[in-house]
Protein backbone atom coordinates (compact mmCIF):
# COMPACT_ATOMS: atom_id res chain seq x y z
CA UNK A 1 0.00 0.00 0.00
CA UNK A 2 3.02 2.27 -0.35
CA UNK A 3 3.71 2.23 3.37
CA UNK A 4 7.04 1.22 4.80
CA UNK A 5 6.83 0.15 8.40
CA UNK A 6 9.54 0.61 10.95
CA UNK A 7 8.51 -0.88 14.23
CA UNK A 8 10.01 -0.51 17.65
CA UNK A 9 8.65 -2.22 20.71
CA UNK A 10 9.06 -0.38 23.98
CA UNK A 11 8.02 -1.79 27.29
CA UNK A 12 6.65 0.63 29.81
CA UNK A 13 9.39 1.74 32.18
CA UNK A 14 12.22 0.59 29.94
CA UNK A 15 14.95 3.08 29.23
CA UNK A 16 14.10 4.44 25.84
CA UNK A 17 16.63 3.34 23.34
CA UNK A 18 18.55 6.26 21.95
CA UNK A 19 18.16 4.83 18.52
CA UNK A 20 14.41 5.01 18.76
CA UNK A 21 14.67 8.57 19.94
CA UNK A 22 16.88 9.40 17.00
CA UNK A 23 14.45 7.77 14.60
CA UNK A 24 11.51 9.57 16.10
CA UNK A 25 13.32 12.88 16.00
CA UNK A 26 14.03 12.35 12.34
CA UNK A 27 10.48 11.34 11.74
CA UNK A 28 8.62 13.79 13.85
CA UNK A 29 10.85 16.53 15.13
CA UNK A 30 10.60 17.04 18.85
CA UNK A 31 6.99 15.93 19.09
CA UNK A 32 7.69 12.28 19.77
CA UNK A 33 5.74 10.57 22.49
CA UNK A 34 7.99 7.78 23.56
CA UNK A 35 6.12 6.94 26.72
CA UNK A 36 3.74 4.80 24.72
CA UNK A 37 4.20 1.11 25.27
CA UNK A 38 4.17 0.40 21.55
CA UNK A 39 5.40 2.90 19.03
CA UNK A 40 5.09 2.39 15.33
CA UNK A 41 6.73 4.71 12.92
CA UNK A 42 5.55 4.92 9.40
CA UNK A 43 7.57 6.28 6.58
CA UNK A 44 5.57 6.90 3.46
CA UNK A 45 7.77 5.51 0.77
CA UNK A 46 7.38 7.20 -2.57
CA UNK A 47 5.25 10.05 -1.30
CA UNK A 48 6.94 13.34 -1.92
CA UNK A 49 5.05 15.32 0.64
CA UNK A 50 4.36 13.02 3.55
CA UNK A 51 3.64 15.66 6.12
CA UNK A 52 -0.04 15.60 5.28
CA UNK A 53 -0.43 11.85 5.45
CA UNK A 54 -0.85 11.19 9.13
CA UNK A 55 -4.48 10.38 8.54
CA UNK A 56 -3.56 8.04 5.68
CA UNK A 57 -1.08 6.24 7.88
CA UNK A 58 -3.63 5.83 10.62
CA UNK A 59 -6.15 4.51 8.11
CA UNK A 60 -3.63 2.03 6.81
CA UNK A 61 -2.75 0.90 10.33
CA UNK A 62 -6.44 0.38 11.05
CA UNK A 63 -6.89 -1.56 7.79
CA UNK A 64 -4.03 -3.86 8.77
CA UNK A 65 -5.44 -4.17 12.28
CA UNK A 66 -2.11 -3.19 13.77
CA UNK A 67 -2.08 -2.53 17.53
CA UNK A 68 -1.24 1.11 17.04
CA UNK A 69 -1.27 3.52 19.90
CA UNK A 70 0.65 6.26 18.20
CA UNK A 71 1.44 6.78 14.56
CA UNK A 72 4.15 9.02 13.29
CA UNK A 73 4.46 10.04 9.70
CA UNK A 74 7.97 10.49 8.46
CA UNK A 75 8.91 14.02 7.66
CA UNK A 76 12.20 12.92 6.17
CA UNK A 77 11.22 10.19 3.77
CA UNK A 78 14.69 9.84 2.31
CA UNK A 79 16.35 9.28 5.65
CA UNK A 80 13.98 6.78 7.13
CA UNK A 81 14.40 3.93 4.65
CA UNK A 82 18.18 4.19 5.13
CA UNK A 83 17.75 4.16 8.88
CA UNK A 84 15.51 1.16 8.55
CA UNK A 85 18.10 -0.66 6.48
CA UNK A 86 20.86 0.12 8.98
CA UNK A 87 18.81 -1.23 11.79
CA UNK A 88 18.06 -4.49 10.13
CA UNK A 89 19.46 -7.57 11.72
CA UNK A 90 22.20 -9.43 9.86
CA UNK A 91 20.75 -11.10 6.82
CA UNK A 92 22.44 -14.11 5.32
CA UNK A 93 22.40 -14.68 1.59
CA UNK A 94 23.33 -18.33 1.42
CA UNK A 95 23.68 -18.13 -2.34
CA UNK A 96 26.80 -15.99 -1.86
CA UNK A 97 28.65 -18.61 0.18
CA UNK B 1 36.12 -4.59 3.86
CA UNK B 2 39.50 -5.86 4.98
CA UNK B 3 40.55 -5.58 8.59
CA UNK B 4 44.29 -4.98 8.73
CA UNK B 5 46.61 -6.23 11.37
CA UNK B 6 49.82 -4.55 12.32
CA UNK B 7 52.80 -6.86 12.41
CA UNK B 8 54.88 -6.79 15.60
CA UNK B 9 57.75 -4.38 15.09
CA UNK B 10 59.83 -4.80 18.23
CA UNK B 11 62.06 -7.80 18.51
CA UNK B 12 61.58 -8.73 22.14
CA UNK B 13 64.31 -11.32 21.96
CA UNK B 14 66.82 -8.50 21.57
CA UNK B 15 65.65 -7.14 24.90
CA UNK B 16 65.87 -10.56 26.44
CA UNK B 17 69.39 -10.93 25.11
CA UNK B 18 70.43 -7.67 26.74
CA UNK B 19 68.72 -8.03 30.10
CA UNK B 20 67.41 -11.58 30.51
CA UNK B 21 64.01 -10.05 31.23
CA UNK B 22 60.86 -10.87 29.30
CA UNK B 23 58.46 -7.99 29.83
CA UNK B 24 55.47 -9.97 28.58
CA UNK B 25 54.98 -13.45 27.18
CA UNK B 26 51.71 -14.13 25.36
CA UNK B 27 50.66 -17.78 25.23
CA UNK B 28 47.72 -19.02 23.15
CA UNK B 29 47.45 -22.79 23.38
CA UNK B 30 44.77 -23.54 20.82
CA UNK B 31 43.19 -26.88 20.08
CA UNK B 32 45.49 -27.56 17.18
CA UNK B 33 48.22 -24.91 17.33
CA UNK B 34 50.29 -23.33 20.06
CA UNK B 35 50.93 -19.65 19.35
CA UNK B 36 53.19 -17.50 21.45
CA UNK B 37 55.09 -14.27 21.31
CA UNK B 38 57.96 -13.23 23.53
CA UNK B 39 57.75 -9.50 24.26
CA UNK B 40 56.71 -8.52 20.75
CA UNK B 41 58.90 -10.94 18.81
CA UNK B 42 57.15 -12.48 15.80
CA UNK B 43 54.49 -14.99 16.81
CA UNK B 44 55.70 -18.59 16.80
CA UNK B 45 53.24 -21.27 15.82
CA UNK B 46 53.74 -25.00 16.35
CA UNK B 47 51.30 -27.93 16.42
CA UNK B 48 49.75 -28.26 19.89
CA UNK B 49 50.61 -31.93 20.19
CA UNK B 50 52.55 -33.56 23.03
CA UNK B 51 54.32 -36.87 23.08
CA UNK B 52 55.75 -38.12 26.36
CA UNK B 53 58.60 -40.44 25.57
CA UNK B 54 59.20 -43.77 27.18
CA UNK B 55 62.90 -43.16 27.65
CA UNK B 56 63.62 -46.85 28.12
CA UNK B 57 62.81 -47.46 24.48
CA UNK B 58 62.45 -44.05 22.84
CA UNK B 59 64.99 -41.34 22.36
CA UNK B 60 65.17 -38.10 20.39
CA UNK B 61 67.93 -35.58 20.02
CA UNK B 62 67.39 -31.92 20.88
CA UNK B 63 65.88 -30.46 17.77
CA UNK B 64 66.76 -27.41 15.74
CA UNK B 65 63.41 -27.81 14.00
CA UNK B 66 61.43 -24.60 14.58
CA UNK B 67 58.17 -26.57 14.61
CA UNK B 68 59.20 -28.80 17.51
CA UNK B 69 60.78 -28.67 20.95
CA UNK B 70 62.09 -31.33 23.30
CA UNK B 71 61.63 -30.76 27.03
CA UNK B 72 63.14 -32.60 29.97
CA UNK B 73 61.30 -31.92 33.19
CA UNK B 74 61.27 -33.78 36.51
CA UNK B 75 62.69 -36.95 34.99
CA UNK B 76 60.33 -37.06 32.01
CA UNK B 77 60.95 -36.18 28.39
CA UNK B 78 58.30 -34.52 26.28
CA UNK B 79 58.27 -33.70 22.58
CA UNK B 80 55.97 -30.87 21.53
CA UNK B 81 55.07 -29.83 17.99
CA UNK B 82 55.44 -31.37 14.55
CA UNK B 83 57.82 -34.07 15.77
CA UNK B 84 55.34 -35.08 18.46
CA UNK B 85 52.69 -35.32 15.76
CA UNK B 86 54.84 -37.68 13.69
CA UNK B 87 55.66 -39.75 16.79
CA UNK B 88 51.98 -40.35 17.48
CA UNK B 89 51.55 -37.70 20.16
CA UNK B 90 48.24 -36.47 21.50
CA UNK B 91 46.67 -33.05 20.90
CA UNK B 92 46.72 -30.86 23.99
CA UNK B 93 42.95 -30.47 24.02
CA UNK B 94 42.60 -34.24 24.37
CA UNK B 95 45.16 -34.33 27.16
CA UNK B 96 43.55 -31.40 28.96
CA UNK B 97 44.83 -27.86 28.67
CA UNK B 98 45.07 -27.14 32.40
CA UNK B 99 47.20 -30.23 33.02
CA UNK B 100 49.67 -29.39 30.26
CA UNK B 101 49.79 -25.60 30.07
CA UNK B 102 53.03 -25.57 32.08
CA UNK B 103 54.64 -27.62 29.29
CA UNK B 104 53.39 -25.16 26.68
CA UNK B 105 54.99 -22.40 28.74
CA UNK B 106 58.27 -24.31 28.71
CA UNK B 107 58.01 -24.76 24.94
CA UNK B 108 57.54 -21.02 24.55
CA UNK B 109 60.86 -20.46 26.33
CA UNK B 110 62.87 -22.25 23.63
CA UNK B 111 63.90 -19.01 21.96
CA UNK B 112 64.63 -17.31 25.27
CA UNK B 113 66.89 -20.14 26.44
CA UNK B 114 69.41 -19.25 23.75
CA UNK B 115 70.09 -15.96 25.48
CA UNK B 116 69.41 -16.47 29.14
CA UNK B 117 69.44 -19.52 31.39
CA UNK B 118 67.73 -17.61 34.21
CA UNK B 119 65.13 -15.46 32.48
CA UNK B 120 62.68 -13.32 34.42
CA UNK B 121 59.18 -13.25 32.94
CA UNK B 122 57.50 -10.17 34.31
CA UNK B 123 54.08 -11.03 32.94
CA UNK B 124 52.78 -14.26 31.44
CA UNK B 125 49.45 -13.81 29.66
CA UNK B 126 47.67 -17.08 28.97
CA UNK B 127 44.54 -17.40 26.84
CA UNK B 128 41.88 -19.61 28.44
CA UNK B 129 38.31 -20.50 27.43
CA UNK B 130 36.78 -18.89 30.51
CA UNK B 131 38.39 -16.58 33.05
CA UNK B 132 35.41 -16.03 35.29
CA UNK B 133 36.12 -16.19 39.00
CA UNK B 134 34.86 -19.71 39.53
CA UNK B 135 36.97 -21.05 36.66
CA UNK B 136 40.03 -19.23 37.97
CA UNK B 137 39.58 -20.65 41.43
CA UNK B 138 38.73 -24.18 40.34
CA UNK B 139 41.10 -24.60 37.44
CA UNK B 140 43.58 -21.93 36.57
CA UNK B 141 45.01 -20.75 39.87
CA UNK B 142 46.64 -24.15 40.35
CA UNK B 143 48.11 -23.84 36.85
CA UNK B 144 49.55 -20.49 37.81
CA UNK B 145 51.07 -21.96 40.97
CA UNK B 146 52.52 -24.83 38.99
CA UNK B 147 54.18 -22.52 36.47
CA UNK B 148 55.54 -20.19 39.11
CA UNK B 149 56.84 -23.21 41.00
CA UNK B 150 59.01 -24.45 38.13
CA UNK B 151 62.60 -24.51 39.35
CA UNK B 152 64.33 -25.70 36.22
CA UNK B 153 63.83 -27.64 32.99
CA UNK B 154 65.71 -28.32 29.80
CA UNK B 155 64.41 -27.18 26.43
CA UNK B 156 66.22 -28.41 23.31
CA UNK B 157 69.21 -29.28 25.48
CA UNK B 158 69.47 -25.91 27.23
CA UNK B 159 68.76 -25.61 30.92
CA UNK B 160 66.35 -22.87 31.97
CA UNK B 161 65.66 -21.67 35.50
CA UNK B 162 62.78 -19.27 35.01
CA UNK B 163 61.23 -16.80 37.37
CA UNK B 164 57.65 -15.92 36.46
CA UNK B 165 56.45 -12.92 38.43
CA UNK B 166 52.84 -12.59 37.29
CA UNK B 167 50.45 -14.90 35.50
CA UNK B 168 47.30 -13.48 33.99
CA UNK B 169 44.53 -15.58 32.47
CA UNK B 170 42.70 -13.86 29.65
CA UNK B 171 39.44 -15.09 28.23
CA UNK B 172 39.27 -16.24 24.61
CA UNK B 173 37.99 -13.54 22.33
CA UNK B 174 38.87 -10.70 24.70
CA UNK B 175 42.27 -9.87 23.15
CA UNK B 176 40.83 -9.94 19.64
CA UNK B 177 37.94 -7.77 20.78
CA UNK B 178 40.32 -5.20 22.28
CA UNK B 179 42.42 -5.24 19.14
CA UNK B 180 39.41 -4.89 16.83
CA UNK B 181 38.00 -2.06 18.92
CA UNK B 182 41.34 -0.21 18.99
CA UNK B 183 41.67 -0.56 15.24
CA UNK B 184 38.21 0.79 14.56
CA UNK B 185 36.69 -2.41 13.21
CA UNK B 186 33.61 -1.95 15.34
CA UNK B 187 33.40 1.83 14.94
CA UNK B 188 30.51 1.61 12.46
CA UNK B 189 28.50 -0.13 15.17
CA UNK B 190 29.21 2.45 17.86
CA UNK B 191 25.89 4.18 17.52
CA UNK B 192 22.55 4.23 19.20
CA UNK B 193 20.65 1.00 19.03
CA UNK B 194 23.62 -1.34 18.61
CA UNK B 195 24.49 -3.13 21.82
CA UNK B 196 26.46 -6.19 20.83
CA UNK B 197 29.34 -7.20 18.58
CA UNK B 198 31.28 -10.43 18.44
CA UNK B 199 34.55 -12.18 17.72
CA UNK B 200 34.29 -15.38 15.69
CA UNK B 201 37.41 -17.41 16.46
CA UNK B 202 37.69 -20.25 13.98
CA UNK B 203 39.99 -22.91 15.36
CA UNK B 204 40.78 -26.46 14.38
CA UNK B 205 38.48 -28.30 16.76
CA UNK B 206 35.95 -25.61 17.48
CA UNK B 207 34.82 -22.24 16.25
CA UNK B 208 33.64 -19.97 19.02
CA UNK B 209 31.46 -16.91 18.79
CA UNK B 210 32.16 -14.58 21.69
CA UNK B 211 29.73 -11.74 22.12
CA UNK B 212 30.64 -8.44 23.76
CA UNK B 213 28.74 -5.42 25.01
CA UNK B 214 30.04 -2.73 22.69
CA UNK B 215 29.63 -0.01 25.30
CA UNK B 216 31.40 -1.66 28.21
CA UNK B 217 33.51 -4.30 26.47
CA UNK B 218 32.21 -6.92 28.87
CA UNK B 219 31.68 -10.41 27.49
CA UNK B 220 28.06 -11.53 27.32
CA UNK B 221 28.63 -15.14 28.30
CA UNK B 222 25.05 -16.25 27.78
CA UNK B 223 25.22 -15.34 24.08
CA UNK B 224 28.45 -17.21 23.37
CA UNK B 225 28.27 -20.16 21.04
CA UNK B 226 30.53 -23.10 20.30
CA UNK B 227 30.31 -24.19 16.68
CA UNK B 228 32.05 -26.73 14.46
CA UNK B 229 35.61 -25.74 13.62
CA UNK B 230 37.86 -26.61 10.71
CA UNK B 231 37.91 -30.28 11.66
CA UNK B 232 34.27 -30.46 10.64
CA UNK B 233 35.20 -28.98 7.25
CA UNK B 234 38.06 -31.49 6.96
CA UNK B 235 35.74 -34.40 7.87
CA UNK B 236 33.30 -33.37 5.15
CA UNK B 237 36.17 -32.99 2.71
CA UNK B 238 37.50 -36.44 3.62
CA UNK B 239 34.09 -37.91 2.82
CA UNK B 240 34.03 -36.21 -0.56
CA UNK B 241 37.55 -37.44 -1.37
CA UNK B 242 36.95 -41.01 -0.28
CA UNK B 243 35.76 -42.26 -3.70
CA UNK B 244 39.08 -41.19 -5.22
CA UNK B 245 41.34 -43.22 -2.88
CA UNK B 246 41.56 -46.79 -1.65
CA UNK B 247 41.49 -45.60 1.98
CA UNK B 248 39.63 -42.74 3.62
CA UNK B 249 41.80 -39.62 3.48
CA UNK B 250 43.44 -38.70 6.75
CA UNK B 251 41.61 -35.80 8.40
CA UNK B 252 44.75 -34.61 10.20
CA UNK B 253 46.61 -34.32 6.90
CA UNK B 254 43.68 -32.49 5.37
CA UNK B 255 43.63 -30.12 8.33
CA UNK B 256 47.32 -29.43 7.79
CA UNK B 257 46.66 -28.77 4.10
CA UNK B 258 43.79 -26.41 4.98
CA UNK B 259 46.01 -24.60 7.46
CA UNK B 260 48.62 -24.10 4.74
CA UNK B 261 45.84 -23.16 2.31
CA UNK B 262 46.89 -25.99 0.02
CA UNK B 263 44.35 -27.75 -2.19
CA UNK B 264 46.34 -30.90 -2.84
CA UNK B 265 46.20 -34.29 -1.11
CA UNK B 266 48.71 -37.04 -1.70
CA UNK B 267 48.03 -40.70 -0.97
CA UNK B 268 48.25 -44.13 -2.62
CA UNK B 269 51.02 -42.72 -4.79
CA UNK B 270 48.76 -40.15 -6.40
CA UNK B 271 48.44 -36.41 -6.02
CA UNK B 272 44.90 -35.09 -6.13
CA UNK B 273 43.80 -31.50 -6.56
CA UNK B 274 40.74 -31.18 -4.32
CA UNK B 275 39.80 -27.60 -5.13
CA UNK B 276 36.33 -28.58 -6.32
CA UNK B 277 35.60 -30.81 -3.32
CA UNK B 278 37.01 -28.17 -0.97
CA UNK B 279 34.63 -25.53 -2.32
CA UNK B 280 31.66 -27.80 -1.72
CA UNK B 281 32.84 -28.70 1.80
CA UNK B 282 33.61 -25.07 2.64
CA UNK B 283 30.14 -23.95 1.55
CA UNK B 284 28.51 -26.73 3.58
CA UNK B 285 30.50 -25.82 6.69
CA UNK B 286 29.85 -22.08 6.24
CA UNK B 287 26.14 -22.71 5.83
CA UNK B 288 26.09 -24.94 8.89
CA UNK B 289 27.73 -22.41 11.23
CA UNK B 290 25.69 -19.47 9.92
CA UNK B 291 22.44 -21.39 10.25
CA UNK B 292 23.33 -22.33 13.83
CA UNK B 293 24.09 -18.69 14.66
CA UNK B 294 20.93 -17.50 12.98
CA UNK B 295 18.87 -20.18 14.67
CA UNK B 296 20.04 -19.02 18.08
CA UNK B 297 18.25 -15.73 17.56
CA UNK B 298 21.40 -13.67 18.00
CA UNK B 299 21.05 -11.65 14.81
CA UNK B 300 18.65 -9.03 16.13
CA UNK B 301 18.67 -5.34 15.29
CA UNK B 302 20.84 -4.65 18.36
CA UNK B 303 23.59 -6.92 17.07
CA UNK B 304 26.26 -5.10 15.04
CA UNK B 305 28.97 -7.11 13.36
CA UNK B 306 31.58 -9.80 13.75
CA UNK B 307 35.36 -9.87 13.30
CA UNK B 308 36.71 -13.27 12.30
CA UNK B 309 40.06 -14.44 13.67
CA UNK B 310 41.82 -17.78 14.13
CA UNK B 311 43.56 -20.28 11.91
CA UNK B 312 40.35 -20.98 10.02
CA UNK B 313 39.64 -17.36 9.14
CA UNK B 314 41.10 -17.88 5.68
CA UNK B 315 38.15 -20.14 4.88
CA UNK B 316 35.54 -17.54 5.80
CA UNK B 317 35.53 -15.43 2.65
CA UNK B 318 32.11 -16.82 1.75
CA UNK B 319 30.74 -15.84 5.15
CA UNK B 320 31.93 -12.28 4.54
CA UNK B 321 30.10 -12.18 1.21
CA UNK B 322 26.94 -13.86 2.43
CA UNK B 323 26.57 -11.36 5.25
CA UNK B 324 27.42 -8.32 3.10
CA UNK B 325 30.48 -7.57 5.21
CA UNK B 326 28.80 -7.76 8.60
CA UNK B 327 31.29 -10.56 9.22
CA UNK B 328 34.80 -9.42 8.33
CA UNK B 329 38.04 -11.40 8.34
CA UNK B 330 41.04 -9.84 10.06
CA UNK B 331 43.92 -10.27 7.65
CA UNK B 332 47.25 -8.84 6.70
CA UNK B 333 49.92 -9.97 4.22
CA UNK B 334 52.45 -10.57 6.99
CA UNK B 335 50.25 -11.61 9.90
CA UNK B 336 47.89 -14.54 9.97
CA UNK B 337 44.53 -13.94 11.63
CA UNK B 338 45.47 -16.90 13.78
CA UNK B 339 48.00 -14.68 15.54
CA UNK B 340 45.63 -11.91 16.56
CA UNK B 341 45.04 -13.15 20.10
CA UNK B 342 48.76 -13.59 20.80
CA UNK B 343 49.59 -10.16 19.39
CA UNK B 344 46.80 -8.45 21.29
CA UNK B 345 47.73 -10.17 24.56
CA UNK B 346 51.15 -8.50 24.43
CA UNK B 347 49.43 -5.25 25.31
CA UNK B 348 47.17 -6.57 28.05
Amino acid sequence: MGLKLIQFRLDSGDPVDACVLQALEQCHGSEHKVAKRLVQVYALAGIQNPAVNLAAAQQQAAAEQLPVETCFVAQAVNQVPQLSEDLNAIEVNYGEL
Amino acid sequence: MVAELQAPTLNGLERVKASGTVSVLALDGGNTWLKYSVAGAPVQCIPAVIKELDTDVEEVEPTADLDSVVIDYEGSTFVIGALAESLGGVPVYQLGKPEYTHLLFMASMSGVAEFSSCPVVEKLNILVPDNRKRQLENVWESVSERIQGIKSFTVDGQMVQPQVRNVQFISEGAPAYVWAKQNGLFSQYERPGIKKVAIFDVGGGEATLQVFDIQTGRPIWTDNQTLPGLKSLADTLAGKLKPYFRTTPDTAMLLRALHLEQRVYESDGQVFDFTEQYEAARKAWSKDVLQKMQGSGLFTAEFGGVVIVGGGAAHCGGIEKATSGRFVVAKHPEVNAQEVNAIAMLGM
